[in-house]
C-alpha cells in the first residue's frame, strides 16, 4: 500500500501523490526499470506501477521534484508516462482539460500485454492525444484527445496501422453500458471471424501440406502420382522428390504469408518498441523454418524440407488462440450477465400520462411506474405503494425484499407482486448498476500483486529463449554429433539443429505464464459481483486471503444500528410506569439522539400522546432536560443524575444488571426526585453469529471494536460469539485505527468491516478494508471490498473467494511453469517436433485459462435461505 | 441453411479424406513409389539397345531419347535387377542414335541392364547411390511408374 510506503520511507515529509499512464510496457521488466529509474530520484518516496492498469502511482516530495519531472524520468528509461492527477482523479478523470476529449475504443486483435502496449506507444505518438489507456481485459483503449489536433478516425487509422482492429464505442458506464458493449461484441465476433477464417486456410494447406511430406504411403505416392501429371500435362523430367518440396512450398507459402502475417505485425510492432513477446518467437521460429526450406529446395536441393512446420506450428497458435479468445470470454460472463441485467425501457409519468419511453431517457426527478413482474429501471425512492423486489440479481439475497414508501429500489432488480411508483434518483451511469459494472470491470483490468511474480518471469523470457534457442543450436550443431550421434534422426547436423532449435524457441512462450493471474482475477472478481461482494481490485482480492484478524465495527455492523427500548421501569410508586415514561418519551422527542429515537419511536408504537416540551436543554456528555406539564424532568446518565444531586444508588444493582445485558439505561428525575430507568439495547443481526463461528473455524481471530463501554461491549460480543479478550470496547471512532494498527503491529493481517461511513479511518488503515451494506451507494471510496448488502456472511465469502482465486493462480503458475520448464529440456533434446511444441503451447494457454474458469464453480459455504 | 452449408463442406471434405487415403492405399499396393526416380512422359524418352555380340568391353545402344542432359548407365544384371555398375556415359539432352558406352569391367553376367539416368545435380558428375535413393540427384528416369532401361543379353 502507497500509504505504507510514504510512512516507512520518509515519516516527516509532507508527501503527494501523482498518477500517470504509462504507455510502452510490455512485462514486468519494463515494470521494474521504471520503479527502480524513479527509486533512484531524489524526492521520489515511493513508486508503483500497475501493469494491467498501465497506471503509475507516485509518492514524492513536492520540495524536491514535480510531476514533469517524475514524466522525464520515466521518458528517459524508453516509456511514456502521462500525468492522471491525484490518486482519486484517476478513478474519475472524465472531466479533462479544455480543447481535450475522451473516447473509449473497443480493440481487437491483442494477445497479450505487449500488444496493449504498442498501442497505447502507437496512440501516445499521435500529435494531439494526451493520454491513451488500454485495457487488455476489457479489450478497450481510452483515449484523451485535443480534437482540434485529431480526429477520431486518425486515432482508429493509428490503431489500425498498429495490426490491430478499433471500433468506437459509446460510453460504456451509459445505461449498463449495453449499447457500447453490443459495439465491441460485434468487433470481437468479426475479429474472431477473422481469425477462424485465417484458422481454415491455414489448416486446409497446412494438413495436406504435413500429409503429403510426411505422412506414409501419402508422402510417397502423392509425389510421384503429381510428378507423373506433370510431365505428362507439360513435359519435362520431374523428380518426385523435388516435386514434394514443391508441394510443401505451395501449400505452406500462404499459410506463412496470409495468416502467419499478423505475427510479422506484432514482431514488427514489437521490433519498433525494442521489445520481445509471443510473435517474436512464432515469426522467428516459422520463419527459421520456412526460409531454410526455401533454400532446401532451390540451392541446397540435398536437404530435406520442413514447409510443414512453418505451417503447422502457424496453424496451432491460431487454433490456440482461438480456444483460448474463447475460454477467456468466458471470464468475462459476470460482467455480461451484469450488463444484460439492465432494463431497456421505463414507464414514466410525465404531463399525468404514463408513457413506455428508453431507459437511457429516463431523468433523475422523473415518477416510474413499475407493475408486478416489471424490472426496476433505474435506481429512485418509492413514493406510491409497495411490494417485494428480487434483489438476488445485484446482492446475492435469495429472499425478495418488501419495500414501501421511502425505501430505496435499486434498477435492474425485478418487482415481484405489488406495483409501485418510485422517483428515480440515479440514472444512466450513475445507476447502482453501472457502478457495479464499472467498479467489476476497473477490477478486473486491475493488477494483484502475485502477477509481479509472473511478469517478473515473463520479462526475461522473450531475450532468454532466443538467447537458448541459439545455444541449444549451437550445441546440436558443433557437439550433435559428437554427443548424440544417434539421435540426428538422419538429418544433417546443421538440420537438426534448426528443428531443435525452433522447438525450443516455439515451447518456451510464457504465454500460460502471463494468463495465469488475469483470468483468475477476471473470474475471481466476476463471480463476487454475482454474490453481492465487489472487489475493487486485484490486490483487494488477494490482500484479503492472507486476512488472519477480522475487527468488525459493532453498531451497525454486527448489531442491526438501530437500538430499541427493551425495558422500563418506574423508581418507586411515586409515578406510575406509563406516567414516568410519557414524560420522559415527551423530552426525548425534541432530542436528536439516537436513543432517544428509539424511546420516541416505542412511544409512538405503543400509541403513548406525548405533551409539549419547554425548555429543553441538552447536556452534552450527560442527557437532556425540560418542562413537561409544568414538571422539570431531566434523563441521561449518571453523571446527569450525580450532577442534578439524585442518588439512585438503591437501584444500582438493576441498573449494572441491565448493563451486563449490553443494554444502555437512561435514568429519569421529574422534580429532583428519582423517576425511572429506561433500557435501550442495539440487537445482533440475525447472521452474525454463524458468520463469526465459520470465521473462527477458518481460522480468523474475530474482534469486535466499539465505542461502548466494556460491559456493554461484551454482552454483545458473547451474543455473537466472540471472546471477552477479542472485545476492543471504549474505543473513540478517531482512535479505531490504533487499535487496528496495534493488531497489524502483532503481524497479524487485518481486514476491518464497517459501515464505510464512520469508520473510513480504520477500514483504510486495515490491510483490507469492508465496507458493508452499500446498498446503491457502490461507487463508496473507502474499502478494498464492498459488500452489497448488510450480511456478515458475505465477509466469509469475501475470504472464501480470495482464498480460492489465490489458490487457483498458484495452481495456474504450477501448470505454466512446469509446462515451460518440462517442455524446454524436452525440446532442447531433440525430443519434440517445432509444430508439436507449437500445438503444446497453445494447449498449455487453454489449459490455464480453463483452470480459471473452474473458479465459476465457487460456491459460498454459507448458503443463503432459500 | 448456413448450418448445411458447413456440415455439406464438411461432408464433401472427409468424404475427399476418405477417397484419397483407400486411393493411395491402392495406389502403393500396386507400385513402388518408394524407388521411382525422375519421371518423365513416355513420348519424351527413348531407350533402345539390342542384345551384344561384341567383344564384351562396351554396349551399343542404338537410340536413345534424353528428355535433359543424362547418364546412360551400364550394370551387371543380378537377378533382374541392377547389380555393380560397369559403365556410364553423359549424353546430351535429345536424340542420339548408335552410342557406344565403355565398359571399365568384363561383364561376367549373362545379361546387363541398361538404364537412363538424369544429370541433374552437379553438371558432368554422377551422382547416384543406390542406399540415399531420395537424396541422389541423377535417378533413373520413371515413365508411368516403369524405370527407363533395358535388359540386354552379353554375348560371352
Amino acid at each position: 500500500m502507497e500509504n505504507t510506503m510514504v510512512r516507512e520511507h520518509s515519516p516527516d515529509v509532507s508527501a503527494s501523490e501523482a498518477v500517470f499512464g504509462v504507455t510502452g510496457m510490455t512485462c514486468a521488466s519494463c515494470v521494474a526499470v521504471i520503479e527502480k529509474t524513479l527509486a533512484r530520484m531524489p524526492g521520489v518516496l515511493s513508486a508503483n506501477v500497475n501493469l494491467a492498469s498501465e497506471r503509475l502511482t507516485v509518492s514524492y516530495d513536492p520540495a524536491q521534484i514535480d510531476e514533469p519531472g517524475i514524466a522525464a524520468a520515466v521518458k528517459a528509461a524508453g516509456y511514456v508516462a502521462t500525468p492522471l492527477g491525484g490518486p482519486s482523479s484517476a478513478q474519475t478523470h472524465g472531466a479533462t482539460g479544455t480543447g481535450s476529449a475522451r473516447i473509449t475504443l473497443g480493440i481487437t486483435g491483442m494477445t497479450c500485454s505487449s500488444c496493449q502496449a504498442v498501442i497505447e506507444r502507437t496512440l501516445a505518438k499521435v500529435p494531439g492525444v494526451s493520454e491513451a489507456v488500454v485495457n487488455l481485459a476489457a479489450e478497450t483503449a481510452t483515449v484523451t484527445f485535443d480534437p482540434g489536433v485529431v480526429s477520431v478516425d486518425e486515432l482508429i487509422g493509428g490503431v489500425i496501422d498498429a495490426g490491430y482492429g478499433a471500433v468506437v464505442l459509446p460510453d460504456a458506464e451509459e445505461a449498463g453500458g449495453e449499447s457500447g458493449r453490443d459495439v465491441q461484441r460485434e468487433a470481437q465476433e468479426r475479429h474472431t471471424r477473422h481469425q477462424r477464417n485465417l484458422l481454415i486456410l491455414s489448416a486446409s494447406l497446412a494438413i495436406p501440406a504435413f500429409v503429403f511430406t510426411m505422412v506414409p504411403p501419402f508422402m510417397d505416392v502423392i509425389p510421384v502420382v503429381f510428378a507423373t501429371w506433370l510431365a505428362n500435362t507439360f513435359g519435362g523430367a520431374w523428380d518426385p522428390h523435388m516435386v514434394m518440396k514443391y508441394i510443401g512450398l505451395v501449400l505452406a507459402t500462404p499459410v506463412q504469408f496470409i495468416a502467419g502475417a499478423q505475427f510479422y505485425r506484432g514482431f514488427w510492432h514489437a521490433i519498433k518498441q525494442r521489445m520481445g513477446n509471443m510473435d517474436t518467437l512464432i515469426a522467428l521460429g516459422t520463419s527459421a523454418a520456412y526460409f531454410y526450406s526455401l533454400a532446401a529446395t532451390f540451392w541446397l536441393v540435398e536437404e530435406p524440407v520442413f514447409y510443414e512446420v512453418a505451417a503447422m506450428l502457424i496453424t496451432f497458435v491460431i487454433f490456440g488462440k482461438l480456444l483460448e479468445a474463447r475460454a477467456k470470454g468466458r471470464t468475462g460472463d459476470a460482467i455480461k450477465k451484469l450488463m444484460g441485467l439492465a432494463a431497456k425501457t421505463a414507464r414514466v409519468v410525465r404531463g399525468g400520462v404514463e408513457t413506455d419511453i428508453p431507459v437511457e431517457q429516463v431523468a433523475a426527478g422523473d415518477v416510474v411506474v413499475v407493475r408486478p413482474g416489471d424490472k426496476v429501471p433505474v435506481d429512485g425512492v418509492i413514493v406510491e405503494g409497495s411490494s417485494s423486489v428480487d434483489e438476488s440479481m445485484l446482492t446475492g439475497e435469495s429472499i425478495p425484499v418488501e419495500k414501501h414508501e421511502g425505501d430505496t429500489v435499486i434498477g435492474a432488480t425485478i418487482n415481484k407482486l405489488g406495483s409501485f411508483k418510485f422517483r428515480a434518483t440515479k440514472v444512466g451511469k450513475d445507476t447502482a448498476l453501472a457502478q457495479i459494472i464499472k467498479l467489476v470491470e476497473e477490477a478486473q483490468g486491475s493488477k494483484a500483486p502475485i502477477q509481479r511474480f509472473a511478469d517478473y518471469i515473463s520479462s526475461y523470457f522473450v531475450p532468454a529463449v532466443v538467447l537458448l534457442a541459439i545455444v541449444t543450436f549451437a550445441v546440436w550443431l558443433f557437439l550433435g554429433p559428437t554427443l548424440f550421434p544417434d539421435a540426428l534422426d538422419g538429418f544433417t547436423p546443421f538440420v537438426k539443429a534448426l528443428l531443435v532449435g525452433t522447438a525450443v524457441l516455439v515451447i518456451a512462450c510464457p504465454c500460460a505464464l502471463g494468463l495465469a493471474t488475469p483470468t483468475a482475477i477476471m473470474v475471481g472478481t466476476g463471480k463476487g459481483a454475482e454474490n453481492g461482494v465487489l472487489i475493487k481490485s486485484g490486490e483487494a482480492l488477494e490482500t484479503t486471503h492472507k486476512t488472519n484478524a477480522i475487527v468488525f465495527d459493532k453498531t451497525g455492523t454486527l448489531t442491526h444500528g438501530k437500538p430499541v427500548v427493551t425495558e422500563y421501569e418506574p423508581f418507586g410508586d411515586a409515578l406510575g410506569r406509563e406516567e414516568f415514561f410519557r414524560l420522559a418519551a415527551a423530552l426525548e422527542r425534541s432530542s436528536e439522539h439516537p436513543l432517544a429515537e428509539a424511546i420516541v419511536n416505542h412511544a409512538k408504537e405503543t400509541g403513548v400522546e406525548l405533551p409539549g416540551v419547554s425548555g429543553f436543554a441538552a447536556v452534552p456528555g450527560h442527557g437532556v432536560e425540560g418542562l413537561v406539564d409544568g414538571r422539570s424532568v431531566v434523563l441521561g446518565n449518571r453523571k446527569l443524575m450525580g450532577r442534578e444531586g439524585i442518588d439512585i444508588s438503591p437501584w444500582a444493582a438493576r441498573i449494572e444488571q441491565l448493563e451486563g445485558e449490553g443494554k444502555t439505561v437512561m435514568l429519569t428525575a421529574v422534580d429532583g426526585a428519582p423517576a425511572g430507568l429506561i433500557a435501550v439495547a442495539d440487537t445482533l443481526k440475525e447472521n452474525s453469529r454463524e458468520a463469526v463461528e465459520r470465521l473462527r473455524e477458518m481460522g480468523v481471530e474475530v474482534y469486535m471494536i466499539t465505542g461502548d463501554n466494556r460491559l456493554t461491549a461484551e454482552a454483545i460480543a458473547a451474543q455473537a460469539g466472540i471472546p471477552a479478550d477479542h472485545v476492543l470496547a471504549e474505543v473513540l471512532p478517531e482512535h479505531k485505527a490504533a487499535e487496528v494498527a496495534k493488531l497489524q503491529g502483532r503481524g497479524l493481517s487485518v481486514a476491518m468491516v464497517g459501515d464505510g461511513i464512520n469508520d473510513t479511518p480504520a477500514l483504510a488503515q486495515a490491510d483490507i478494508g469492508i465496507a458493508m451494506g452499500a446498498g446503491t451507494d457502490v461507487a463508496m471510496e473507502t474499502g478494498g471490498i464492498v459488500l452489497m448488502k448488510d450480511d456478515l456472511r458475505d465477509v466469509v465469502t469475501a475470504i472464501e473467494l480470495s482464498r480460492a482465486t489465490i489458490r487457483r493462480i498458484r495452481w495456474n503458475f504450477v501448470w505454466a511453469l512446469g509446462y515451460n520448464s518440462l517442455g524446454i529440456p524436452i525440446a532442447a533434446l531433440g525430443f519434440l517436433r517445432p509444430e508439436l511444441a507449437g500445438g503444446a503451447m497453445a494447449l498449455s494457454s487453454v489449459s490455464v485459462v480453463t483452470s480459471s474458469l473452474l473458479l465459476r464453480r465457487f460456491k459460498p459455504s454459507l448458503r443463503k435461505a432459500a | 441453411m448456413r448450418r448445411f452449408a458447413i456440415y455439406g463442406a464438411a461432408a464433401l471434405v472427409i468424404a475427399l479424406a476418405v477417397w484419397l487415403t483407400l486411393w493411395t492405399l491402392s495406389q502403393a499396393r500396386a507400385n513402388d513409389f518408394m524407388m521411382v526416380g525422375v519421371v518423365v512422359a513416355g513420348e519424351n524418352v527413348a531407350l533402345e539397345v539390342e542384345d551384344q555380340a561384341g567383344s564384351g568391353d562396351s554396349i551399343a545402344v542404338s537410340r536413345v531419347l534424353a528428355p535433359d542432359d543424362s547418364w546412360l548407365v551400364v550394370h551387371l544384371d543380378d537377378d533382374g535387377m541392377p547389380g555393380k555398375r560397369v559403365g556410364l556415359l553423359r549424353v546430351e539432352e535429345g536424340e542420339h542414335e548408335g552410342v557406344i558406352v565403355n565398359l571399365d569391367e568384363p561383364v561376367t553376367t549373362p545379361n546387363v541392364i541398361v538404364a537412363l539416368h538424369a544429370d541433374r545435380g552437379q553438371r558432368g558428375t554422377f551422382e547416384f547411390d543406390m542406399d540415399a535413393f531420395m537424396r541422389s540427384p541423377d535417378k533413373p528416369y520413371f515413365v508411368d511408374f516403369e524405370e527407363v532401361a533395358a535388359a540386354v543379353a552379353v554375348a560371352q
